[in-house]
């Protein structure tokens, strides 16, 4: 909607006009007149009023993002906030009509046949449609110069469209299966929502909200849809979905921000509301919410190419212009040697099909189902079979940091008390050791931590092991409430017995938190918690070993050396202290002001220092040692501070302790961040939202990193191990084409020789039978021998950097079967009665077999040759030209 | 994603093309630059010119194996082949006895294939071997034999069909002769110590009256063992090949005559294969028209 825009606002007594113009320099300039219900027609009010309210909060929110903030702050909660009464129940169901339900619709669907249709469209596929065609085309000339015997164009043509035809079936069935799956997720869990229309509170389904509809969401909830918030007591809400980020944020009326997406008073659908109660007026519902429009995003992503289909055009192309190239000059020659027309035709049209792989399209097709098999039994859809290849291609991943690395929850990681750095158990299952906890101190820090809380759990889960029950709270707190109620047992219990008397929550400008309760009878405990050092400075003293002894130099010393400690781990410290109050002073009834102030707030006991961090998941280091033993880079995306970043990095394995970072380097070199040339390990970005909305490559850094481990060469060789009786090759392999043909015609020079030697050495006459039988006897021979090179071959696409001696000759007992099978088959063929007149293959003597074997060894020795050198010395010429 | 899926506009793409194939800025032609280039091409003109140089090499080691006179194998030539003379592609013979022109290149064939056979040719060069045994010229304890002597087949052996009392072959009369032989199998004894002879035959039963008589020469169509074993061309100078001939004496005119004629030996097994429609046997077709 484009401005200038008027939104006008029914009250019980007055209307309100707000107008909105845009002026030259871009500003909105507001002007809200007040005017009489008189001074207009009524029924022109009523329409007015109606059409308006309908639009209004959609208008409300183009502006918003128009003009940002001041729209919102200076008119619009306002106008909002005498929207109390919520829409009428028709009104909401014409919205409902005209918007369509609060759910994230899916992605549009593809009609079934164009799915089936598009896997018969792939590159390979075109290429062999093409060549069916061609061989169509061929037996038809054939046919027409009453050719009648040779149908072998006809059979290749029939064998290319099946082959076609039934790998477009497997990757249609994958794709159908998985659809399927992804399907079933859809309707998950159906959600309620407190709706007020017509003045009445009422819960119903989320899905019926309407822009416009007042809601009403407290600790709990999901937020139903994206929410402009009116009222808001505490609201606190987890967009952890959204950002990653699981630092619980606030939710309050103020506008903070000139972007939708980073101001205060928009709480987002599917974003979680930990704590306290909000109300707000829904602005946008389903696929134009954050979260929907972030899933159109997504959904668009999948257009992209994979690797595969990018490697197998590559090859098409090449394929293609090679057989054109080729098919053009045996035309050319054909015609100078004085063949007829259509015969050169027919002649170019075998070579243009001979040069299709047909076997590669089933190879690939079967080998990514089979993957995709395997990945299944892992509880991994696959919803695309490209994307197996793409997966198992990948040289960098970029995870999130918070709950992909970690586990999302603050957990205390290390105390310090005693003036000793103890170490608890951060484990998911709490597994690990536990710290010696019986000194006088442990005891009194643990009260500070049970006491000076105020998280609590969900009430209902007494049966659910602590670190999965949900706490009401926030982060840190929740960390400590757990912490303490795994390490002393019921901390609700243990709070009850002292009775809360006066209590000042934590905000960032005094970063402390006091709380007082009764102990007993007639004492009354003063606790605090807050940043260490503002804790130091209220204290007089600190507990060693159950003593008090007074905080001098020497202690300050050692608070600060741990501390520093502590911090450098990248971990939160919290610092604790109390002070038991005297009962003569504070006798029992003692009426405490948390506005005033009216205790000590200095002079405290210092108890110990306690430090969170969010710790990684039990099983990312070894999949992380995985990744890097796999060759794959892991990049660690984070907006932490650094040396968060850098402890948690190192904890999983992502850095090894004492590597620099970019900054490092930086200072060591003298010279600007952005021209240190090393891939990075860790990205720090700044993310917010608003990143979030644009996916991921956005991020330069990010890009950067993840362009500068792009190889060049292709894997096709690697993933196809067995395409070794296809007789193309591959991509890869074509600087092995020559040395192929070379060693196999050779092989099949020397055979024919053998079998013919000239006739007038010998004027050995033999008949035309005779003569084909040999000519099959050739044939055999050359594919013997491309088969035992091919063996050769397989071998050395093991690896593509290391020896095959240090990978191993066998220890992929599949290729060791396939090898042997293949084997196998070459000798079916070979001595299999019958086969001369099925395959025309001729059984042939043993040391034919033995002749290509130099060669194939020969190629080995190469390989080896290039291998080292390329592990020798990486980086240099020959690592750059010949590292397929 | 609106960055990544930007369309590139003709202009843009024909500028990175240019870019591509003479880079101005870097000094890339082609994505390499010079001395890139001769690197790599250097590279791979020493790496082919080292496949080629092996290549050669295997080659020659294979050369050296082979035995300059005798092929290293034959043992699928158990069943020598036949062929006729005179020989047309779909071994047809067809003429017409007035168009002289028809059956005169046939004549010519006859008498070119004839010509190593004069006697006088014979006589001079092959020795007069005993009739009805192998001619077996062994090596003497690695000492070669050599060249081996080959036995005389006069062209007076075929009579009627040697062409030198009738000099058109019987083909002006319509009664022609067609030759028959048997290929040349280096080590090879036909017929085990047993006479071997060449029959024809029409080729269908019903045919046979048709086809009318036949006369064959030398008598019965024999082949003599004397002309056995062949010791291939190097060692066997002069090898005279036997050839059995066949004089037609009664055909019907005007009619397509499908012929067929098979060696009779102990040790060659002329059954009806298919697929090789020359081992032991040899069909032709032979037609006379009359005007």
């Amino acid at each position: 909607m484009s401005p200038p825009c008027t939104i006008l606002l029914q009250d019980n007594y007055d209307m309100f006009s707000v107008e909105m113009e845009k002026q030259r320099d871009g500003a909105m300039d507001v002007k809200i007149k007040k005017k009489n219900k008189g001074d207009k027609k009524k029924e022109k009010l009523e329409s007015m009023k109606k059409e308006m309210d309908v639009h209004l909060a959609v208008t409300m929110f183009s502006c918003l993002e128009l003009v940002g903030r001041r729209c919102l702050s200076r008119c619009a909660s306002l106008a909002l906030s005498l929207h109390a009464q919520g829409l009428s129940n028709t009104m909401a169901s014409e919205i409902l009509f005209r918007d369509g339900p609060n759910e994230l619709k899916p992605p549009k669907g593809t009609p079934e046949y164009v799915k089936f249709a598009r896997q018969l469209a792939g590159g390979l596929q075109c290429l062999m449609w093409v060549a069916a065609a061609i061989c169509l085309i061929a037996f038809g000339i054939q046919c027409g110069q009453g050719d009648l015997t040779s149908a072998d164009n006809l059979y290749l043509a029939v064998a290319l469209i099946a082959v076609v035809v039934v790998t477009g079936c497997f990757g249609y069935y994958q794709e159908f299966k998985s659809t399927n799956i992804i399907a079933s997720f859809k309707n998950l869990v159906p959600q309620q929502a407190t709706v007020i229309r017509e003045g009445d509170k009422s819960p119903i389904n989320a899905n019926q909200l309407v822009v416009g509809d007042l809601v009403e969401i407290k600790g709990g909830d999901r937020v139903p849809a994206d929410i402009r918030i009116i009222t808001a007591q505490g609201c606190k809400v987890d967009n952890s979905s959204l950002t990653g980020e699981s630092e619980p944020q606030t939710r309050a009326p103020e506008c903070t921000h000139e972007s939708p997406l980073e101001t205060r008073n928009i709480a987002f659908f599917s974003t979680m509301c930990l704590e306290g109660t909000a109300t707000g007026i829904i602005i946008n519902t389903g696929d134009r919410t954050i979260i929907g429009r972030i899933a159109t995003l997504a959904s668009g992503v999948e257009n992209e190419k994979t690797p595969i289909a990018i490697e197998i055009e590559h090859f098409v192309d090449i394929i293609a212009g090679l057989a054109i190239f080729f098919g053009a000059t045996f035309f050319v020659v054909a015609m100078v040697i004085g063949y007829p027309f259509l015969k050169a035709m027919v002649f170019f049209m075998a070579i243009v099909v001979a040069y299709v792989p047909e076997g590669l399209l089933a190879t690939v097709t079967v080998c990514l189902s089979l993957t995709a098999k395997r990945l299944a039994r892992k509880n991994c859809v696959v919803k695309n079979l490209e994307a197996v290849e793409t997966l198992g291609s990948t040289s960098v991943i970029c995870s999130d940091k918070t709950g992909t690395l970690t586990q999302n929850r603050m957990t205390v990681s290390h105390l310090w008390f005693d003036n000793q750095i103890h170490t608890a158990d951060t484990t998911e299952d709490q597994s690990g050791q536990t710290f010696d906890q019986s000194s006088e101190t442990w005891r009194a820090l643990c009260k500070v931590v049970s006491l000076c809380n105020r998280a609590f759990f969900k009430s209902g889960q007494e049966t659910v092991p602590v670190p999965r029950r949900i706490v009401i709270g926030d982060a840190s707190e929740t960390a400590l409430l757990k912490f303490s109620e795994i390490t002393l047992g019921n901390v609700m219990e243990y709070r009850e017995r002292y009775t809360k008397a006066c209590e000042v929550p934590f905000n960032s400008t005094n970063k402390f938190q006091v709380s007082r309760q009764r102990v007993g009878s007639n004492r009354y405990l003063l606790v605090m918690k807050g940043a260490p050092e503002r804790i130091l400075e209220r204290c007089s003293t600190i507990m060693i070993k159950g003593q008090e002894l007074p905080l001098d130099e020497q202690w300050k010393e050692a608070f600060q050396t741990a501390y520093m400690d502590l911090g450098g781990l990248g971990e939160r410290v919290l610092g604790f202290c109390h002070l038991y109050l005297s009962p003569s002073e504070f006798p029992r009834g003692y009426h405490f002001d948390c506005d005033e102030m009216n205790f000590p707030t200095s002079g405290l006991c210092f108890a110990g220092l306690i430090s969170m961090i969010d710790p990684p998941r039990a099983t990312v280091p070894d999949a992380v040692m995985k990744c890097r033993t796999a060759g794959i880079r892991v990049i660690m995306v984070t907006g932490d501070h650094p040396i968060t970043a850098k402890a948690i990095a190192a904890s999983v394995g992502i850095i090894s302790e004492g590597s620099e970072t970019v900054e490092d380097i930086a200072t060591r070199l003298r010279i600007p961040v952005e021209q240190v040339n090393k891939r990075p390990w860790v990205v720090l970005c700044m993310r917010s939202l608003l990143q979030k909305g644009q996916p991921f490559p956005a991020c330069a850094n990010v890009r950067r990193a993840c362009t500068a481990e792009r190889q060049p060469f292709s894997k096709l060789a690697v993933t196809l191990p067995s395409a070794i009786l296809d007789k193309g090759g591959t991509c890869a392999e074509l600087p092995w084409w020559p040395f192929l043909c070379l060693c196999s015609s050779g092989v099949f020079l020397f055979v024919c020789l053998f079998l013919n030697q000239e006739e007038e050495k010998s004027q050995r006459q033999i008949t035309f039978g005779q003569r084909l039988y040999q000519e099959y006897t050739c044939y055999t021979v050359f594919f013997i021998s491309i088969e035992m090179c091919q063996i050769a071959d397989v071998l050395i696409r093991k690896t593509r950097r290391l020896s095959t001696f240090q990978q191993g000759f066998f220890r992929n007992k599949v290729l060791v079967t396939a090898i042997v099978f293949q084997l196998c088959l070459g000798c079916f063929l070979c001595y299999c009665p019958g086969m001369p007149n099925i395959f025309n293959f001729m059984p042939i003597r043993f040391q034919w077999w033995l002749v290509p074997l130099p060669y194939g060894l020969l190629i080995f020795v190469y390989d080896e040759i290039r291998k080292l050198g390329i592990r020798r010395h990486p980086g240099s010429w020959w690592d750059k030209e010949l590292y397929y | 994603m609106a960055i990544e899926k930007e369309k590139k506009t003709c202009g843009q793409v024909m500028t990175e093309w240019k870019e591509f194939v003479w880079n101005p800025r870097t000094h890339e032609f082609m994505g390499r630059t010079g001395s890139s280039w001769a690197l790599i091409l250097l590279f791979y003109l020493v790496f082919y010119g080292f496949l080629t140089a092996m290549f050669t090499l295997t080659m020659w080691v294979m050369l050296q194996t082979m035995d300059a006179h005798l092929p290293k194998y034959q043992d699928r030539l158990s069943i020598p082949g036949m062929m006729i003379r005179p020989k047309t592609d779909a071994l047809d013979i067809t003429y017409n006895i007035t168009n002289t022109e028809t059956w005169d290149s046939y004549v010519k064939m006859l008498n070119n294939f004839l010509e190593p056979y004069n006697d006088s040719i014979q006589l001079a060069n092959n020795d007069n071997c005993t009739p009805g045994r192998y001619n077996e010229q062994p090596d003497n304890n690695g000492v070669l034999n050599y060249p081996k002597r080959a036995c005389r087949f006069n062209r007076t052996l075929l009579k009627e069909c040697s062409g030198l009392n009738d000099t058109t072959f019987g083909y002006r009369e319509g009664r022609p002769c067609i030759l028959i032989k048997m290929n040349r199998v280096i080590n090879f004894f036909p017929g085990a110590n047993h006479t071997i002879n060449v029959t024809c035959a029409a080729k269908k039963e019903e045919d046979v009256l048709k086809l009318g008589d036949m006369a064959m020469y030398p008598d019965n169509g024999n082949i003599d063992l004397m002309y056995f074993p062949y010791y291939g061309k190097k060692v066997h100078v002069n090898y005279t090949q036997p050839i059995v001939a066949v004089k037609f004496l009664n055909l019907t005119r005007d009619t397509d005559h499908n012929v067929e004629c098979r060696i009779n030996a102990a040790n060659i097994v002329t059954a009806d294969d298919d697929r090789d429609k020359f081992a032991g046997r040899v069909s032709f077709k032979i037609r006379i028209d009359k005007e």
